[in-house]
């Protein structure tokens, strides 16, 4: 019966291997954009696809200030940096663009104003401004323009539309252009960075600063990579070194290895049958899942030294049933996350649940094909029992119940006092300062500045989106109107396109024409071109989502701060709405912590039908306590990720009491050592995050290795009361 | 923008012309002018531009204040305006009106001037971005140099700068690649 299951589970090891590798091939298998992560309820349709076109908009954006004592170095560094970023085939630099508006805003020129407002519209001031323009030792006129614009509307236009921003001066140049693909991909992060650094080393000898998301974003994955290659590295060559030293043979650790992958195989598959993609966030729950289900492993491995390499089946028996009561306590603990309608929380749930029963499956059925007996048992099993003497010698006395009691008032005490809550995302993740710094640097050098904020006009029509839009920078001070980057002050609505023409006709042609024509002594050259298409610095400010179109307009500080009032139109702050639906998680997840302490309460009682049962839950719940206290107590704020960090010591703790609570029940083989074991590993794979300098990762670990740690200590009080319930019932 | 790479092109032809403008001579009579050094203090000018197609030149006159490491430029007649230059960018204000910073994101016209150099009147450091030629010159020892831009992207909007003089640079003639010419006459104030 029990081959029948091994080849069962092989076979949905293989099946999920399969799935695995099909589901990849499609490129949409898995998801890494941070607005799939919030609930669907956190943000309508259209500020969700909003928010993505901005900060594909604002994302897309490079910039480049070269500077240095010999301009002629500046200048052919400029050159080749150029050359370099065009060579990626990712780079567009901004002279295209530019000229692209150019041409648009002459061809338009009669249906524009720089007055957002028509009703300010003042011919006077066109005509001022046309003469200062005229006469301006810097303006580029020429007497062709003059023929064909003699009030150079395009020269007035091209100045009032786009927030203001000067051009490097000195012995300064600037590369800056637009990426033709995600910041956020890695490749082009790499591609982009990688053409940089070798600009750097050739050009040592100019000064450079950096502008935009794809240097900080691939400065964050860069960190992260080697954070988790360091972490990662060290907390594997102590596991492995500890398992050595344990069982003093490698097969457990193949063992245990192959239990993990067939249950990361396992719970990856399921998520990818059940859901379109799986959003990379799911796989930090995949790396909580290896501290959870390598244990099971090291339960049926210590059977091996403790039983002298005693028949499988017997083995079997031994932790048959409470890794039964583990992996379903587990399992529906990490179910209770998809009852919650958040779609990450899903798969997680499915994720989890199909992870921690794959691992069962796999530890009960072909692990033991792979544990053959040692050839010298007796000397692994003396080895094991001289292990097993320290904690066998060490008797838990009032005092340590005192102690521990004490600390962990204490620490809960300080946790209290301390207690703080963190959603806001821009704090999860640290900014590189050199990048600020040359950001900033660069900011300043162009007089240039920008907020996250944007504003958000929709409607059933382009124009209708485009007449909010309108509507909105009509009420606001013209400076204001100067500080926001708007799709309809370059292309406005139907409406407004036929009011400005009739006014300029009305009030600037008629009556000042052929006085100004004049007065120049310029005859009108005909001739128009035909209109060119909308300029694409523009086309990633528009989109359409559940059937509304939209328009996203960049604002610079001064318009962020402006009011917004009337229908179809909305300041966004895109950080404000993530930190928001963090703290939605958060509460969330709460209720999932305390559903899943619900469902192990009701499995425990069913399985064991006493009430005292109930103390397995103590360890978990100390667990809890504590993994929540003790970051607190160090300063270190609640977040999402710090509640998501106690499913797993949920899980670990369970796992330690009811080995420890079932041991005497059993065959009074003792678990102290193998439980042990089972935490250190928890917390040297999942604590050693804490020391990662991304909040979310850090702030994860330290709550599995606080909460771990207490729910170990607190799993022999279990195992107490049913030492002492089972001498009682003797008695009796 | 194209547009304001255009500004900041004849921005250029224009910075040029006013460091030849406000190079004065070390030495008594026609000096060389590969050696004149930069000039503070205040002048007065007169700019006429002759545009292509259009019959009237335009003039402007005012008043150039030239200290170190700044140049306000102001027309005053026909209309106030004012361009200050600086290291720190450029800003032009018009009838009084609020400053606002010169030149477009992305540009790198202005800074392929030189600038910083330009405004210290080191016409050696010049040479870095025109080929600089002796033409024959006036009467009585005067000189005129030309300059041509070194670089495509700005002979694609100055074909060549003339400047002349005796102790310093009293006229300045920039030749844009469109046919369209401007004049700078300059001297010191109250002239």
């Amino acid at each position: 019966m029990r081959h029948w299951g091994g080849i069962f589970c092989a076979i949905w090891i293989a099946l999920a291997c399969a799935i695995i590798g099909v589901r990849s091939q499609g490129g949409r298998a898995f998801d890494a954009d941070i607005q799939n992560m919030l609930p669907r309820t956190a943000l309508e349709p259209v500020v969700r696809a909003a928010i993505a076109d901005a900060s594909q908009a604002s994302g897309a954006r490079v910039a480049v200030l070269i500077s240095g004592e010999d301009y002629a170095r500046v200048s052919e560094a400029r050159t080749d940096l150029q050359a370099a970023l065009a060579a990626t085939g990712l780079y567009a630099p901004d002279a295209a663009t530019g000229e692209e508006a150019a041409r648009w805003i002459y061809a338009n020129r009669n249906q524009l104003m720089c007055e957002a407002d028509p009703a300010r519209f003042s011919a006077d001031a066109v005509i001022a401004r046309a003469d200062a323009l005229l006469y301006s030792p810097l303006a580029p006129v020429s007497g062709e323009m003059l023929a064909r614009d003699p009030f150079l509307l395009t020269l007035q236009l091209a100045q009032c539309l786009s927030p203001q921003a000067g051009a490097p001066a000195g012995d300064a140049a600037l590369v800056s252009g637009v990426l033709s693909a995600s910041a956020f991909r890695i490749d082009v992060q790499d591609a982009i960075t990688a053409a940089y650094d070798d600009w750097r080393a050739r050009w040592s000898d100019v000064s450079a600063a950096r502008a935009g998301a794809v240097f900080f974003a691939e400065q964050g994955a860069r960190r992260a990579r080697q954070e988790i290659a360091l972490i990662g590295g060290i907390s594997s060559i102590v596991i492995i070194a500890l398992m050595l030293a344990c069982f003093r043979r490698p097969n457990a650790i193949i063992g245990t290895v192959a239990a993990t992958t067939a249950s990361l195989a396992g719970s990856l598959a399921a998520a990818l049958v059940v859901f379109e993609s799986v959003h990379v966030l799911v796989f930090v729950f995949g790396s909580a899942l290896i501290g959870i289900t390598s244990d099971y492993s090291l339960h049926y491995l210590a059977t091996g030294p403790q039983t002298n390499w005693a028949p499988a089946r017997e083995r079997i028996q031994r932790v048959a049933r409470p890794l039964a009561v583990c992996a379903l306590a587990t399992a529906l603990g990490f179910a209770g996350l998809g009852l919650f309608g958040v779609a990450i929380f899903q798969q997680v749930a499915v994720f989890s649940v199909a992870g921690v029963l794959t691992a069962w499956w796999f530890t009960l059925t072909i692990l033991p094909l792979m544990d053959q007996r040692a050839r010298d048992p007796e000397k692994h099993a003396a080895w094991w029992v001289k292990l097993e003497r320290p904690f066998l010698a060490f008797r838990w006395t009032k005092a340590h119940a005192i102690g521990a009691a004490a600390l962990g008032a204490l620490i809960i005490l300080c946790g209290v006092l301390r207690f703080a809550v963190l959603d806001d995302v821009r704090q999860f993740q640290p900014r590189s300062e050199e990048l600020a710094a040359e950001e900033s640097a660069l900011r300043e050098a162009l007089g240039f500045s920008a907020s996250p904020v944007f504003l958000l006009s929709y409607g059933a029509s382009a124009d209708e989106a485009r007449a909010r839009e309108e509507g909105v920078l009509a009420t606001w001070p013209q400076a204001a109107v100067r500080d926001a980057f708007a799709v309809s002050r370059f292309d406005p609505s139907a409406a407004r396109r036929a009011e400005n023409e009739a006014i300029l006709q009305r009030e600037l042609y008629a009556p000042h024409l052929r006085a100004r024509l004049e007065a120049l002594g310029v005859t009108p050259a005909g001739g128009e071109a035909p209109p060119p298409a909308l300029p694409s610095m523009l086309t990633p400010l528009e989109g359409e989502a559940s059937g509304r179109r939209f328009l996203v307009a960049p604002l610079g500080p001064q318009a962020a701060a402006q009011r917004v009032d009337g229908p179809g139109a909305v300041l966004v702050d895109p950080a404000a709405r993530y930190s928001q639906a963090f703290a939605s998680f958060r509460a969330q997840a709460g209720w999932a912590v305390a559903a899943a302490f619900g469902a192990c309460a009701l499995l425990v009682l069913a399985l064991y039908r006493r009430w005292r049962a109930l103390t397995v839950l103590a360890a978990p719940a100390a667990g809890v306590l504590i993994g929540l206290a003790l970051p607190s107590a160090l300063g270190m704020p609640v977040s999402f990720f710090s509640i998501a960090a106690l499913f797993v010591v949920i899980g670990a703790g369970v796992d330690h009491s009811v080995f420890l609570f079932e041991a005497a029940e059993t065959d009074g083989q003792p678990k102290e050592l193998i439980v042990f074991l089972a935490a250190l590993t928890t917390i040297l794979s999942m604590g050693l995050l804490g020391l990662s300098g991304a909040y979310p990762v850090a702030s994860f670990g330290v709550v599995v290795a606080a909460g771990v740690t207490a729910a170990y200590v607190a799993s022999f009080m279990p195992a107490r009361v049913r030492r002492r319930s089972v001498r009682a019932d003797n008695q009796d | 923008m194209a547009i304001a790479r255009g500004i900041l092109g004849q921005a250029h032809a224009v910075f040029a012309a006013l460091v030849l403008t406000f190079s004065g001579a070390a030495y008594a009579q026609c000096a060389d002018p590969m050696r004149l050094s930069a000039e503070y203090g205040v002048f007065s000018f007169v700019q006429t531009r002759h545009l292509s197609g259009v019959r009237a030149p335009l003039v402007s006159r005012g008043q150039a204040v030239v200290a170190q490491n700044r140049i306000d430029w102001r027309v005053t007649q026909p209309l106030d305006i004012l361009t200050v230059i600086t290291p720190g960018g450029i800003t032009q204000s018009v009838e009084g009106g609020p400053p606002q910073r010169m030149g477009g994101q992305g540009d790198a016209f202005l800074s392929s001037a030189g600038l910083l150099n330009l405004l210290a009147g080191d016409l050696s450091a010049m040479t870095n971005y025109y080929d600089i030629a002796r033409v024959p010159g006036g009467a009585a020892g005067a000189w005129r140099v030309r300059l041509t831009p070194k670089s495509a992207s700005m002979a694609r909007f100055v074909s060549s700068i003339e400047a002349g003089g005796c102790e310093r640079v009293s006229n300045v003639e920039v030749r844009q690649a469109n046919g369209d010419r401007m004049e700078i006459a300059l001297s010191p104030a109250g002239n």
